[in-house]
């Protein structure tokens, strides 16, 4: 269990709980399918945590790489965000090349772009089919930046109307290779409370 | 706050709302979106103080204790701590800031603190007498920053740009 | 051999469904919003349209409306990351004749394709 957060067993439902391991399971199986490589789940963390003090649950703030913001709406509102490092975001686009052959800039940006779109669009459709909700995403940005800038884009947000979150967060390792992807869902004041009333 | 110790360089990291300070080593902030960093510093004594600013104001009864989450708290709070802590009064303090950067969204909405950040900020110097030296503020850039309390250089990645020294 | 009006806000899916559907043998045109799908379906007189969801301005339950308005015969093949049963069911209502949920492969495509022109 991270430290100063609360484990999710305490804080919400197992049905609840249920629901947001079926979203990330769901999610890591759009992101294996949309990347074309074998996907496995390292990292899982759901938890109550003071929002000033989730930077401290990730280890590298520093990594720079791309962003893709996409955020919640309809009954559970929020923030999402996918990230990878550059090193796994050029990867990908030679991935893609593959089949696709030469991208330019625009639409490596595009790969990535709706690369957020599915693996944030298919946790919110297995946490919608979970819950009983209806979810929607907004259409994704993309910002080439450090990890720490585009975490701490949300927590702002976040902080102008509550102080606490809850965090969905997991990493997946793609092609067993040094590659890797996370995503990052947090719920806000609103979208909390809807959860929390399942 | 995380600190590091790199030969005899100590750096001390100030995450959200956090206010780290010291007479030596360097203070920094390691991804800074829609948030101010504001730094403080004396030549003499040599004092840095480097605060990472979340919000515009607080609000009444919503105060988690960080001191410098809030702008209008942040500043006095940091004068506070040099004077107590350092024998160091505003007059003899240069300020800089950087930060304030919108990453995702529009102009509207919460994702658009980082503007008021900026306006919070000047307006809780100018209300103790102060203004910042230097400032690089606002775009849609996230920033790391690192003030050396050596020289009171504050170097301000921006990711997507060039570096700049404050 | 159809001519297919592939309507998505990432240029990489629109790269993606013209490779699949060019090298079937079929013929793209491109529409990047849910207005610009419109006037494209308009312009075009596409057999089918492929139709993402998540757009800005105009998003695509709204195009699919004002498709089916103005064509109620159109051809409508949702092709969305957004695959909840709700909207599934609403999109059916509106007329879609398909929904495919991404991240999808050709064989899907193609599938959807030939049952929609058949």
């Amino acid at each position: 269990m991270s430290p100063g957060g609360m484990a999710v067993a305490q804080a919400v439902s197992s049905r609840l709980a249920t629901a947001i391991d079926r979203a990330l399971a769901d999610c890591g199986q759009a992101i294996g399918q949309f990347v074309g490589l074998a996907t496995a789940m390292r990292t899982r963390e759901v938890l109550l945590e003071a929002v000033l003090r989730v930077p401290a649950h990730y280890g590298d703030l520093d990594v720079t790489g791309a962003a893709a913001y996409v955020g919640m709406t309809g009954d559970v509102s929020g923030h999402c965000l996918l990230f990878m490092s550059e090193t796994t975001a050029k990867a990908l686009v030679r991935v893609a090349e593959e089949t696709l052959g030469p991208l330019d800039e625009t639409l490596a940006d595009s790969l990535l772009h709706e690369f957020g779109n599915i693996a944030v669009s298919a946790f919110m459709n297995g946490l919608a089919s979970a819950g009983g909700w209806r979810i929607l995403p907004t259409p994704p940005e993309l910002a080439w930046t450090v990890r720490g800038a585009a975490l701490q884009s949300l927590l702002g947000a976040m902080a102008v109307e509550t102080d606490l979150a809850l965090v969905v967060a997991a990493e997946w390792v793609l092609g067993g290779r040094d590659l890797d992807c996370g995503v990052l869902v947090l719920p806000d004041a609103r979208g909390l409370s809807v959860m929390l009333g399942a | 706050m995380i600190a590091h110790s790199e030969g005899a360089s100590i750096e001390l990291q100030a995450g959200l709302g956090e206010m780290v300070h010291a007479g030596h080593g360097r203070l920094s902030i390691h991804g800074l979106g829609s948030c101010i960093a504001l730094s403080f510093w004396c030549r003499e004594p040599r004092v840095g103080l480097l605060c990472h600013i979340v919000l515009p104001a607080s609000a009444a009864g919503l105060h988690g204790g960080e001191p410098a989450r809030f702008a209008d708290l942040a500043v006095p709070g940091a004068l506070h701590v040099l004077r107590r802590q350092y024998g160091i009064p505003p007059s003899r303090v240069s300020v800089k800031m950087t930060g304030g950067a919108t990453l995702f969204g529009g102009t509207v909405g919460a994702l658009a603190i980082g503007p008021r950040n900026v306006d919070a900020v000047n307006d809780a110097l100018r209300a103790v007498g102060l203004a910042s030296l230097a400032a690089d503020t606002g775009g849609r850039l996230g920033r790391s920053v690192l003030l050396d309390v050596a020289t009171g250089d504050l170097h301000v990645r921006r990711f997507g740009a060039e570096v700049v020294v404050l | 051999m159809a001519k297919v009006l592939v309507a998505d806000d990432a240029a990489f899916m629109r790269l993606r469904l013209r490779t699949i559907l060019q090298q079937a043998g079929h013929e793209v045109v491109e529409a990047a919003t849910g207005s610009e799908a419109v006037d494209k379906f308009a312009s075009e007189g596409p057999n089918v349209v492929f139709l993402d969801i998540t757009m800005p301005e105009m998003d695509g339950m709204e195009a699919l409306s004002a498709i089916k308005r103005s064509d109620p015969a159109a051809r409508v093949v949702m092709c969305t990351a957004l695959g909840q049963q709700n909207i599934i069911l609403q999109a059916v209502k509106d007329g879609a004749l398909d929904f495919i949920v991404k991240p999808f492969d050709q064989a899907r495509v193609l599938a959807a394709l030939s049952r929609a022109v058949s």
